[in-house]
């Protein structure tokens, strides 16, 4: 039962929420790039139809590019649902610091008080908002942990995959040799998506480790605050 | 926060909190109201989180917490009910009663627990084992779902915001003093907070039928004895609804 510890907290709950919105808005541009993936597998399947018979390789790259924005479609509805979910987190954990801090003063309050019927009420729900508070800060460990692996995922499954098919398409437009002008837009426009996926994912990347970090040493100050708690108990 | 008792015959207690030196300097002065029943308390538009910590310890002075069963929200208003959460906090069985039209609404206050949803004609305010608190509806006086409070035992109405007044932060008794004076501080903020004439007229007459010793409002001085009559009047008469200009007048400016 400390105030000051409070004033951290505050400050710890306004960086991470302000980390959480920095990751929602790194990975805001994917929705485009997702448009953009759909787009060249369109334009590779017609490039494709172009080439007739001898086009039946690159048909490949088309059908594995489409298959890729299907799965990044997927993983980006998973990303979205742990914001949510990393949104609710911070918010309930803001709402219980609020809460904290209030039924911190009425205990300030309580022992200026000479009749104190409220202090053993005020005490107990301290305890209980601190218990729910720390249960919040495990959640958010959790969620996080939960995104790192959603980052991953969008390593594997969309930018390895789309700088493979990059590589893929370059020979297979080597292999049609004159005919491969017909491939030349849908294997640059590859190249500069899968940079492009490439740079968002390894932003987000870092910003969701930063976050990691905070959440952790926020763990330890509270396991911290706590000891020194039952100590002076 | 400073407190008074204004009724008490052993078995019903009034008591008024109010004037917080304490509260922020942009948080307008809120009366908090408990009454009391055979021990058991119910909190009459309890406050909004910025008064809650010197409520709590005003309170306690007064009745143990835990003894109180019920809050009352008379509207939706932040100052009425947004400290939900933190009384939850404190005892998470109590009861929130609110106007129907809000009973959605206040639980994004916070708290986990659904409102107790007051009819629009109102009915009885169940406290302990009394049953003679009348819930009277004052709709559009000023929210469009709104309650005030009546005991017959006390002869006490709490009127809400009827009756509020923005006073100067010179901190004036908890009684009106000086009627004529005090409607320097009323007549602006009816003017501006209460819509509808039709309605103001409707919860006059509702409560002329009573016999009221005291009329206390959620904002402001309370009013005794025959300036709860000089307050009826003036309230009827005055034109409500009335403090913004027409786009014309304001062109005209």
């Amino acid at each position: 039962m400390s105030p000051p510890h409070t004033a951290n907290s505050l400050e710890a709950t306004r960086q991470i929420r302000a980390g959480a919105v920095a990751i929602h808005r790194t990975f805001a541009p994917i929705h485009e790039l997702l448009a953009e993936v759909e787009r060249l597998a369109l334009n590779a399947s017609v490039a494709c139809g172009r080439l007739g018979g001898s086009g039946r390789s690159f048909a490949t790259v088309a059908r594995d590019l489409h298959a890729t924005s299907t799965e990044l479609a997927r993983r980006i509805e998973e990303v979205e649902s742990v914001f949510a979910g990393l949104a609710r987190d911070v918010a309930a954990w803001s709402e219980s610091e609020r809460r904290l801090s209030i039924l911190r003063r009425g205990i300030a309050c309580a022992h200026a008080t000479p009749d104190v019927k409220s202090m053993t009420l005020l005490v107990a729900a301290e305890e209980r908002v601190r218990r729910e508070l720390d249960s919040h800060i495990n959640e958010l460990g959790v969620r996080i942990t939960s995104l790192d692996g959603h980052v991953d995922r969008i390593r594997w499954t969309a930018v390895r995959q789309t700088r493979y098919l990059c590589i893929l398409a370059s020979i297979e437009k080597a292999h049609l040799g004159e005919q491969g002008e017909a491939v030349e837009a849908v294997v640059s426009a590859m190249a500069v998506l899968a940079d492009r996926l490439g740079a968002v994912e390894e932003e987000a990347r870092d910003r969701v480790l930063a976050l990691h970090m905070q959440v952790r040493r926020l763990q330890r100050a509270q396991r911290t605050h706590r000891r020194i708690e039952v100590q002076a108990a | 926060m400073k407190r008074t008792t204004l009724y008490d015959d052993g078995n019903r207690k009034w008591i008024v909190f109010g004037r917080d030196p304490s509260r922020g300097e942009n948080v307008i002065d809120t009366n908090q109201f408990l009454v009391m029943h055979d021990g058991r308390g119910a909190l009459i538009d309890p406050g909004g989180v910025e008064v809650f910590p010197s409520f709590v310890g005003a309170l306690s002075a007064a009745i143990d917490p835990a003894d109180v069963d019920i809050l009352f929200a008379s509207h939706q208003d932040p100052d009425i009910i947004s400290s939900l959460a933190l009384w939850l906090d404190l005892k998470p069985e109590l009861q929130c009663l609110a106007p129907w039209t809000w009973a959605g609404f206040i639980p994004h206050f916070g708290g986990g627990r659904p409102v107790v949803a007051v009819p629009d004609e109102g009915g009885t305010l169940p406290l302990g084992s009394s049953r003679d608190l009348r819930i009277v509806p004052c709709h559009y006086c000023h929210s469009s779902g709104h309650f005030t409070v009546y005991d017959p035992r006390a002869k006490i109405l709490f009127s809400s915001d009827i009756g509020a007044a923005l006073l100067p932060e010179e901190g004036l008794p908890f009684f009106v003093e000086d009627f004529k004076a005090h409607v320097n501080y009323m007549e602006g903020f009816h003017k501006r907070w209460m819509p509808s004439n039709a309605a103001k007229n409707d919860w006059i007459r509702r409560v002329r039928e009573l016999d009221i010793d005291m009329m206390v409002p959620q904002h402001g001085s309370l009013f005794r004895g025959d300036d709860v009559k000089r307050f009826l009047d003036w309230f009827e008469a005055l034109e409500v609804g009335v403090a913004i200009p027409s786009a014309e007048a304001m062109a005209a400016k």
